[in-house]
């Protein structure tokens, strides 16, 4: 059991159980391209938007569209960064209606590594693909000196904004343990965060920068973009929650795992 | 049949569809919340882009706000289920019941979507507290509150022809995970709802002109604001009835051609 229980052994079973669900979904070729490129396109019509309205007017709160494009491509890889591993979170509610949720819990890995890897969807992967390429284009034309400790955060700083969004979702979705469905507030949190992470803070006025870093959408992109491109002395909020924003992720993300493990103990079974 | 037959099969239709949407209003209800959000941050980034200017390529920015708000609520109106309610029908093979009832498919169709808009059209009025607070809705311009009812009209009709030649691709594919959400996005922009037609670089303004879409919000939201004025309000409407005919008659052929494509499986 203690052999089992531990973290190389849970990481090899999910590699297994992951490679597994990768075959599954990879017999279907030509819907993984058209999937794929349906997730990219989702998440970049938002900043076709706004590209269109910067081509008239310039800028936005003194964001040029690169400083934007800077900070959409975190936000974007940050969200594709939760979204590949985690996006089976979406099914926890229908296991556990269905009374599935069973056969994880008496396997011997981790209920959530099983609900991780029981189905690979690739349209998340076509968000971070989209991410990805749009953060590095972002990063060569934008007017900031990639040093190694600008890298280094940059790099740590996706990790915590992909925290911020996944430890939320993982939070919301143990709610289905109890209530048996999660999904409309789930969307509606995704929603929050799809709107309003992607734009520089200093859009909604100094309550408004406030009531994004309380919720705390403004630490996945809008806080971690400011301190990289120089413009951490304009923001509504104090400084230091910039630098921090890595860290406030994993808290988030750790909370959120507790919370799912003490939920878990919840659940009931089929025809409950 | 006689004509209160004719007209009676397709209400008791309209009625029966009106009843399953109206089951799962509270999903509508909430279903209300992401449009509320995006309609706050749409006036807060048209305000903060103005900045300093009050009046860009002839437009205030109250009327901006007026308009973005005004779009974002026909765009939902426009939303409906009926590629995801079909693919779903195609793929258990519920369709062939469907396609047994005295009613045309198509026609059990248009029906559906008379009843999505029964229910869906108050809901969305409750939008327009959060309208006005966000965007301080403007008054339609004067005389423009005629044309833009008809032309509110015609472009929901327009949609509902273009919603049905999405939803036809089922009949062929089978299979077409989150495609009707996908087409929602990007109807969004083609139509002028994120971005209006005026901002838009020439390029793509003569692109997104020469597209249906552009009728189904665009215009009936220009002709509220004010921004076509006397005979352009009857050119434009006149332009949506053009397309209402093509679109229309394209979506006959489609789904004349598409019920013989079915193949019903395990029944």
């Amino acid at each position: 059991m203690s052999v089992r229980s531990s973290i190389a052994w849970q990481v090899k079973a999910g590699g297994i159980l992951f490679g597994g669900a990768l075959r599954g979904t990879a017999q279907y070729r030509a819907n993984l391209f058209l999937t794929m490129a349906a997730g990219a396109m989702f998440q970049t019509t938002g900043f076709l938007a706004l590209w269109v309205m910067l081509a008239r007017f310039g800028d936005i709160a003194g964001w040029t569209i690169s400083d934007v494009a800077l900070l959409y491509g975190i936000r974007l890889t940050a969200h594709g960064l939760w979204a590949v591993p985690f996006n089976q979170l979406m099914d926890v509610e229908h296991f556990v209606r269905e009374g599935t949720f069973d056969r994880f819990l008496v396997r011997p890995v981790n209920p959530l590594v099983q609900l991780m890897t029981s189905r690979v969807r690739l349209n998340t992967l076509g968000d971070l693909v989209a991410g990805l390429v749009m953060l590095g284009v972002a990063m060569s034309m934008v007017d900031v000196d990639w040093t190694a400790w600008k890298i280094a955060f940059l790099l740590a700083a996706l990790f915590g904004g992909a925290m911020v969004e996944g430890g939320f979702q993982l939070g919301l979705s143990a709610i289905a343990f109890r209530t048996l469905g999660s999904h409309q507030i789930r969307f509606t949190v995704d929603s929050v965060f799809n709107l309003y992470a992607n734009y520089p803070g200093t859009v909604f006025g100094r309550a408004g920068q406030w009531a994004l870093t309380i919720m705390p959408v403004a630490f996945v992109a809008y806080l971690p973009a400011s301190v990289l491109l120089g413009r951490s002395g304009e923001l509504g909020v104090p400084p230091v929650l910039a630098y921090l924003s890595p860290l406030i992720g994993a808290a988030i993300f750790a909370g959120a795992y507790a919370f799912w493990r003490r939920q878990i103990t919840h659940y009931q079974g089929a025809g409950s | 049949m006689t004509l209160t037959g004719w007209s009676g099969a397709r209400w008791a239709f309209t009625s029966s569809r009106i009843r399953t949407v109206y089951a799962y209003r509270t999903d509508v209800l909430i279903w209300l919340v992401a449009p509320a959000m995006q309609i706050v941050l749409q006036a807060a980034l048209w305000r903060a882009i103005y900045g300093d200017r009050s009046i860009v390529d002839g437009v205030p920015l109250a009327m901006m706000t007026t308009y973005v708000s005004l779009a974002a609520i026909q765009h939902l109106i426009g939303w409906d289920d009926t590629t995801d309610w079909l693919i779903e029908r195609v793929r258990d093979g519920k369709i062939g019941t469907d396609m047994a009832r005295p009613v045309g498919l198509l026609t059990q169709q248009v029906c559906g979507q008379v009843a999505q808009l029964i229910v869906k059209a108050p809901m969305v009025t409750l939008l327009l507290p959060v309208v006005i607070l966000a965007s301080g809705l403007t008054a339609p311009a004067p005389g423009a509150l005629g044309p833009y009812l008809l032309s509110t009209l015609l472009g929901w009709m327009v949609n509902c022809c273009l919603s049905l030649l999405v939803a036809s691709v089922a009949f062929w594919t089978l299979e077409l995970n989150g495609m009707e959400f996908l087409y929602y996005v990007l109807s969004g922009f083609l139509s002028g709802t994120l971005v209006p037609l005026w901002v838009m670089p020439d390029w793509l303004r003569t692109i997104v002109e020469w597209l249906p879409w552009q009728s189904v919000v665009y215009t009936p939201v220009a002709i509220y604001i004010g921004r076509f004025e006397g005979a352009r309000v009857w050119e434009a409407i006149g332009v949506q009835s053009l397309w209402l005919v093509l679109v229309g008659g394209l979506t006959w052929l489609v789904w004349r051609r598409a019920v013989h494509r079915v193949v019903v499986q395990g029944g």
